[in-house]
């Protein structure tokens, strides 16, 4: 027995490999679509949310507002039903950073350019400590950083105010002929949507004085584009552009976001950037504080069109680790039918999957745990042993054998994903299913543990079992939340491949676990992935991530009621991912925040 | 004094090895008592490594790191303990300061990676728990610490990192903090760093024209006091945390009015180097080219005084850089450290681990020098800019399969003039001692050059449950 202080559970994922297994599993196919990504869209281009590039400008700045209702008034909410359950507001930052993913699209939409321009690539990575990569309530500029936003802001105020088609997509229509008077136009126009609300007299004072600077010593169009130029370098390094400000009307215990504040919160949950201008128009006619249901038909609304698609992938992206998809490394020789163009088709695969259950289907975490259907091409039909014939780059929907296969948990990424080499991760696939599918709050390992040394001739199962199983220090935590998951999983090797035998002998898949305080057991990963979806720890699991994503802040004690409400909606198949997202966006949470 | 005059007027330093840079006057935007300390400056550069030493502490491991014989060190007795990672360093053997059984304070309070690292250059108890194990800093880390109190304008310290940033890491950087969870990221493209520190980006391109120097002046001038116009605006909301505060005074401190440039600075066949791996920054076939050019643009920055401290990671915190050793990229270092083809505890042994370990810890060791080297080219009356700061690289984590936080290896270089003992290997280890990196850090603040307000060596570095004080037999 070696003496150690603490052998590494949680480390990276494992991604190396070694031997070869074959097996059967699933028939059948039905239809036929493309590639599921579009055409030159690539993995690594699905992190970030976004929406279409805008079209013309509608003039966010100029929209006329319709009548104006009545709000409740500050630090009060709209009524809910009798009997809802409500989501306690919790403290949230004043402040947040954009993230270098809202920096890119929010710069897209604010200037109208037609994609985002990709200056970030060049920004100091930052390190955001949440799953979702959204939370920036703790990044700051700091001198490196200041730099690239200054030689960014530079260039993209060059670009926009010598192109005299992106000056006008920028400018309002109708401008005045007097060059004060247009200068201060252009700036109160500007503002309102860099600063995602009305600037105040002072701002506007300087912003006006900036755009004099630029414009003097010039005249007609060229006093314009000067006047822009210097304007937009000032704007885009202003901290009211940088960061996103969510102050509040104090009341007496709560500071209620105004309809500008809740137009901006809910821009971007639901899309990674600043509203657009049918979102401004609503929070200039005050419907988002109005009721609820002002805000619930925005939110409908966006979620409708592309950006609404993007959100839900944006998640299920984060939550699933598909980014990691792409980092799937293993040697070829040790691992037979290993090509690194499986990353990609992995990662299709599983996208493919989120968008035909999650948008086409509107189920949510029951359908991902549970469908029977999958998207291939011919590299992924040969890991499923399926028959027929199929092509490297048309993506077809199967049906699969749900006695062998059931959801993303038997997919050949996720299977992949966590493996070493060829051999099955046990422990890293358990600790997926307890940390990202159930939310197990799992304590570090101990500072010093004993690791016996194992006989090699053992199973997989079996050599985890010794180390951490039963009888050893890791009992309480890995035998009891991480191991057995793992082992229902065994039964498929490192590139998804049904393997029946490991060391010669029958796989062995079975366990129990504890779900909703109860111990379940279960023979093979099918029958986990059903107790899975059938239980409401899973569901409250799968709600507490949407609320970390779309609040941007992490879960906290006081939301528990509330997930555990729309966990048994969603458990009942009573909450789709849309229902969900709405219900999160309208809730007091997202409303206010307490003084 | 016109209003031109004001942001034209500049004062030009100049430092050690002849490096010239314009720095810009911010005096009225610079806080009372952040400027830079007008005497002579001492430098410091810590070096962080990961996933352990092969060396031979609590009954494990052959010892591969340290030289045989504790006490004077000399460059003859450094190079004939040529099986020890330590020979690479014999050419400073006089300049040395080896500490052997260094432990942390405080046990790992997630994975021992993140536990340990987090401590190794803060001496604090973790911070914030991202959940699988990972965890941010509970405190400042020392290159903070010394940058506030020494840095001319507040300066960030320079942070540079070697290696790839997977984004499944979640927190890769974990070498300086500017507080408790608040993680400062080191640039790991030696391109961009080199273009950052020489004021090369696309708006500063007018360097070399006067005329259009100066229009380029007058017009971030005239946009920087715009921004700080709003900076203070947003500042003077009361509904704002201390914490938002102090972000947007770091936003304000950032802004110059015109990029640091350094002048007649290098070689100009230097830059097709930045250049040349640009993009294969993280390839395994750079690994040490990247550390040279990294090590190389620190001792740049120093010498042109734009910073006196910077850090260096080597990897993330389960450091996964496949090294090249014997002409070979080798498996991931993680997977090295542990013996076995896996990041947990069963998986196929790797042959010859510990031997590659220890070549891996020669890198390392290889790094400080070229530090080393880079500084020793640098000279006045007081000697080399070797003699003239502490350059220091730590492990994290005492060995590599069993991961232990005791037996930590603080390696450094530089006496700080006269500040520190030198030439010499301590082993608390075989003594039966353990002192805290608590007091070794503080040892090194001293030799970085923070004073207390009465002029004594600063003594309060690390957490308040933590041994304080300098080790005071490491003093001259």
């Amino acid at each position: 027995v070696k003496r150690i202080r603490s052998q590494s559970i949680v480390d990276v994922l494992a991604l190396a490999g070694a031997l070869a297994c074959a097996g059967a599993g699933c028939t059948g196919q039905v239809g036929e679509m493309d590639d599921p990504l579009p055409s030159g869209e690539t993995p690594s281009d699905r992190p970030s949310q976004g929406r279409p590039a805008p079209g013309a400008p509608t003039g966010g700045g100029s929209t006329t507002p319709g009548t104006t209702p009545a709000g409740p008034g500050p630090g009060a909410l709209p009524p809910v039903s009798a009997g809802t359950p409500t989501l306690p507001p919790v403290a949230t930052p004043v402040l947040s950073r954009l993230t270098h993913d809202q920096w890119e699209n929010t710069v897209r939409d604010l200037l109208r350019l037609p994609k985002a321009p990709g200056l970030s690539q060049s920004f100091p990575a930052e390190s955001n400590p949440s799953r979702f990569d959204n939370q920036g309530g703790t990044l700051a500029v700091d001198g490196v950083l200041w730099t690239e936003y200054q030689r960014a802001a530079e260039q993209l105020a060059r670009q926009v105010s010598r192109d005299p088609a992106a000056l006008m997509r920028l400018v309002p229509a109708q401008l005045p002929d007097d060059l004060k008077a247009r200068g201060r136009a252009i700036a109160e126009a500007l503002l309102l949507r860099a600063y995602r609300r009305p600037p105040d007299a002072d701002e506007l004072t300087r912003a006006v004085a900036l755009f004099d600077r630029g414009s003097a010593g010039k005249t007609g169009a060229e006093a314009t584009a000067g006047g822009v130029e210097l304007l937009l370098e000032g704007v885009l390094q202003a901290p009211q552009f940088l960061y996103r400000t969510e102050i509040g009307r104090a009341g007496k215990e709560l500071a209620t976001f105004d309809d500008y504040e809740l137009a901006s919160r809910l821009s971007y949950a639901l899309s990674g950037s600043m509203p657009d201008d049918e979102l401004f128009a609503a929070a200039r006619a005050k419907t988002l504080t109005a009721s609820r249901q002002g805000l619930a038909d925005q939110a409908r609304r966006l979620l409708g069109g592309p950006g609404g698609q993007a959100t839900i992938e944006t998640f299920h992206h984060h939550l699933l680790n598909l980014g990691s998809f792409q980092r799937i490394e293993k040697d070829a020789k040790a691992v037979p039918g290993y090509v690194p163009a499986l990353r990609d088709d992995m990662y299709k695969e599983a996208l493919a999957l989120v968008r035909d259950v999650a948008i086409e289907r509107g189920q949510g975490l029951s359908g991902l745990l549970t469908a029977s259907h999958t998207f291939v091409n011919a590299r992924l039909a040969r890991l499923y042993d399926l028959p027929g014939s199929f092509t490297d780059d048309k993506f077809v929907r199967v049906d699969l054998d749900p006695s062998r296969r059931l959801g993303l948990l038997t997919s050949t990424g996720f299977l992949s994903l966590y493996a070493h080499g060829l051999e099955p991760d046990i422990i890293h696939r358990g600790l997926f299913v307890a940390e990202n599918l159930l939310c197990k709050p799992l304590p570090p390992p101990p500072d010093d543990i004993q690791v016996p040394k194992v006989d090699p001739t053992l199973t997989n199962r079996q050599r985890i079992e010794a180390i951490s199983g039963k009888g050893t220090c890791g009992e309480a935590c890995h035998s009891t939340f991480i191991n057995p998951p793992g082992y229902a999983l065994e039964g498929y090797d490192g590139l998804g491949r049904v393997r029946p035998t490991d060391q010669g002998k029958p796989v062995d898949t079975a366990g129990s676990y504890r779900l909703d305080g109860e111990v379940r057991t279960f023979s093979n990963a099918v029958e986990l992935a059903r107790l899975l979806a059938a239980s409401q720890e899973a569901h409250q699991c799968y709600a507490g991530h949407w609320l970390e994503f779309l609040h941007a802040r992490p879960r906290q004690e006081s939301d528990a009621k509330f997930l555990a409400d729309l966990a048994t909606r969603s458990q009942a198949g009573r909450l789709s991912p849309l229902d969900l997202i709405v219900t999160l966006v309208t809730s007091d949470a997202f409303l206010a925040r307490p003084l | 004094m016109s209003q031109q005059d004001s942001f034209v007027r500049r004062r030009f330093l100049k430092g050690l090895g002849g490096i010239s840079i314009g720095l810009p006057l911010l005096d009225a935007f610079v806080p009372r008592g952040a400027r830079a300390s007008t005497a002579k400056p001492l430098y410091s550069v810590f070096i962080l490594g990961h996933n352990g030493i092969a060396q031979n502490v609590y009954g494990a491991g052959r010892e591969m790191f340290w030289p045989r014989t504790p006490g004077r060190l000399t460059k003859a007795g450094l190079a004939a303990d040529k099986d020890r990672a330590t020979s690479e360093l014999a050419d400073y053997a006089d300049k040395l300061l080896l500490l052997r059984g260094i432990r942390y304070t405080f046990p790992s309070a997630a994975d021992p990676h993140s536990g340990s690292s987090n401590q190794t250059f803060t001496a604090s108890r973790s911070g914030r728990n991202l959940g699988g194990g990972r965890t941010m800093s509970g405190a400042e880390s020392l290159d903070n610490r010394i940058a506030r109190e020494l840095n001319p304008e507040k300066r960030e310290p320079l942070v540079l990192f070697v290696g790839a940033k997977p984004s499944y890491e979640q927190l890769t950087d974990n070498l300086s903090y500017r507080g408790r969870d608040q993680v400062r990221v080191g640039e790991n493209n030696p391109w961009l760093a080199f273009q950052r520190l020489m004021g090369m980006n696309p708006g500063g391109g007018a360097a070399g024209n006067q005329e259009a120097m100066k229009a380029l002046e007058e017009r971030r001038k005239s946009v920087n006091d715009f921004v700080r116009g709003e900076v203070k605006a947003l500042s003077a909301r009361k509904e704002l945390s201390q914490e938002d505060r102090k972000r947007l005074d770091q936003h304000f401190t950032s802004i110059r009015d015109l990029e640091v440039r350094i002048q007649n600075t290098m070689d100009p066949g230097r830059e097709a180097a930045f250049r040349a791996v640009n993009g294969k920054h993280t390839s395994a076939e750079n690994v040490e080219t990247v550390i040279g050019l990294m090590t190389e643009i620190i001792a740049l920055a120093l010498a042109s005084g734009v910073t006196r401290t910077a850090g260096l990671q080597l990897g993330s915190p389960t450091d996964i850089i496949r090294y090249t050793v014997d002409g070979k990229v080798q498996e991931n270092f993680h997977y090295i450290s542990h013996r076995i083809m896996s990041h947990g505890g069963s998986g196929a042994a790797i042959p010859d681990a510990e031997r590659i370990h220890h070549m891996i810890d020669r890198i390392q060791l290889r790094a400080l020098k070229s530090l080393l080297d880079h500084l020793d080219k640098r000279k006045d009356a007081d000697g080399s800019m070797v003699d003239q700061g502490i350059y220091a690289y730590a492990n994290a984590l005492g060995d590599g399969p069993r991961h232990i936080l005791r037996g930590i290896p603080y390696v450094s270089a530089g006496g700080a003039r006269g500040y520190l003992k030198t030439g010499q290997f301590i082993d608390y280890y075989a003594q039966k001692k353990e002192p805290h990196n608590s007091q070794v850090l503080t040892t090194y603040l001293g030799a970085a050059g923070v004073r207390q307000a009465n002029g004594a060596p600063a003594d309060d570095f690390g957490a308040r449950d933590t041994p304080r004080g300098p080790l005071t037999e490491l003093l001259a």
